[in-house]
């Protein structure tokens, strides 16, 4: 740009002078040289002259009704809308970032208290808690003190098998085993319209959760209760003494 | 400005509001009535855009037509507080993207050129030579490149480079090499 006042002028930079879209220096210094060189000045007249016949160039005579039609869509345009005062607004889009944020909580905390109430109901999905995987054998405990213990899924179970239960059983002086599991039945199926059974089964059956077994009581005969699903199958197990 | 226009619940008289609405940077007060700056620029502009809506090669009924969607469509955007910078760029855009779809839709631009205005009278020589002049630029101009004759369009209204730039979607810089280039081809054509 230094150079501008020794050399000629670019068409480029004589367009932007003419059309005053040059920075105030790089415009002093175009005026500078156009003041002492006849060639270029010949050039930006020759421009200002082609700009002007293009701006000739530009006609056209709107129609004489054109206001007043432009005005009569424009009234019909805001009667589509309710007058500003005469409307009750009962939500408006949050506008702030304060704003935005509060509604957004708001909502968050809106869908997590709905989720919470709509949710499943925790029978239709209660699985029964796995048995630990260590060899050391529970201690037999009454019913009562073992169910305190138990998983709430577990509890859940065992309440319900209480009043599945005929109530001369549960009457009875009977210690009880919390239920296991079978490790062949699928543990989230669903328990509804499950039915105990009494059964007599060898010790060894002990082994199938994982409880210890005398090697020379194996075949002795022990009672347990069965939990049979609505398709037959058996679920749980508990060992009664 | 004081005069706006005659309408129906619009007053004749510009009030100060009104007239005080245009900022120096050429935005206005988003809280004033749109209707009325709508109304206000409306006035100011329809004739500049009207212009360049008819040398990208739209009839004249058409044109006016674009014209007031465009502006209806500046009180609608004016309406949900959408942004009121350049609002003379914004409406250019709108009417000339209006404008490029009708082409399209109809093919392409009518070739005739338009009327370039009754004689100013005189010299019967003198005004047959600038009938002359002006055929063999409107012929020129027509020979430029699409990009070239709108940059140059809308310099002939009065747009800065930046609101050009706006207005086609491309950089400031491109604008400035299309009009360098297309007042040199122009210049060349008249010498010869």
């Amino acid at each position: 740009m230094s150079n501008i006042g020794r050399k000629c002028v670019p068409n480029g930079l004589l367009v932007r002078a003419l059309d005053q879209e040059l920075a105030p220096r790089q415009a002093w210094l175009v005026k500078l040289h156009l003041d002492r060189c006849e060639s270029c000045r010949a050039r930006m007249e020759e421009m200002r002259r082609v700009t002007s016949q293009v701006g000739e160039l530009q006609q056209g005579v709107l129609p004489p009704d054109d206001v007043r039609a432009f005005l009569a869509r424009l009234e019909v345009e805001a009667r589509r809308e309710q007058p500003e005062g005469s409307r009750t607004r009962w939500f408006t889009l949050p506008r702030t970032l304060w704003q935005q944020l509060a509604w957004g909580g708001t909502l968050a905390l809106l869908i997590l208290v709905g989720v919470k109430i709509w949710a499943p109901h925790p029978h239709a999905t209660v699985s029964i808690a796995r048995p630990p995987q260590v060899a050391v054998a529970p201690p037999v405990q009454k019913q009562r003190v073992a169910s305190a213990r138990l998983a709430k899924p577990v509890r859940r179970a065992h309440r319900w098998v209480k009043k599945q239960v005929p109530p001369a059983a549960v009457a009875s002086e009977e210690a009880a085993t919390p239920f296991f599991p079978l490790p062949f039945s699928d543990a989230a199926l669903p328990l509804d319209q499950a039915s105990v059974i009494r059964v007599e089964l060898p010790r060894s059956a002990l082994e199938w959760t994982g409880l210890p077994v005398e090697e020379n009581r194996r075949e002795e005969r022990i009672r347990a209760d069965l939990v049979l699903g609505a398709d037959g199958l058996a679920r749980a197990i508990r060992f009664v003494r | 400005m004081q005069r706006i226009f005659a309408a129906d619940g619009l007053s004749l008289e510009a009030p100060e509001s009104v007239l005080e609405l245009e900022s120096p940077n050429g935005s206005c007060d988003a809280e004033a009535d749109p209707r009325r700056i709508a109304a206000l620029i409306f006035d100011e502009q329809r004739v500049p855009v009207y212009r360049y809506l008819v040398s990208l090669g739209l009839r004249p009924a058409v044109a006016s037509e674009m014209v007031q969607e465009a502006f209806l469509r500046l009180y609608r955007h004016l309406r949900s507080k959408g942004r009121s910078e350049n609002l003379r760029g914004w409406v250019f855009r709108v009417a000339h993207n209006l404008a490029v779809n009708e082409l399209k839709r109809t093919g392409a631009a009518d070739a005739k050129p338009p009327e370039t205005g009754a004689d100013p009278g005189g010299d019967p020589e003198q005004a047959l030579l600038r009938k002359e002049r002006i055929r063999r630029m409107q012929t020129a101009i027509r020979e430029l490149p699409r990009r070239q004759q709108e940059c140059l369009h809308l310099r002939a209204e009065g747009l800065r480079y930046r609101e050009i730039a706006d207005v086609l979607g491309i950089g400031v810089s491109s604008v400035a090499e299309s009009v360098q280039r297309a007042m040199e081809t122009l210049a060349r054509s008249c010498h010869e």
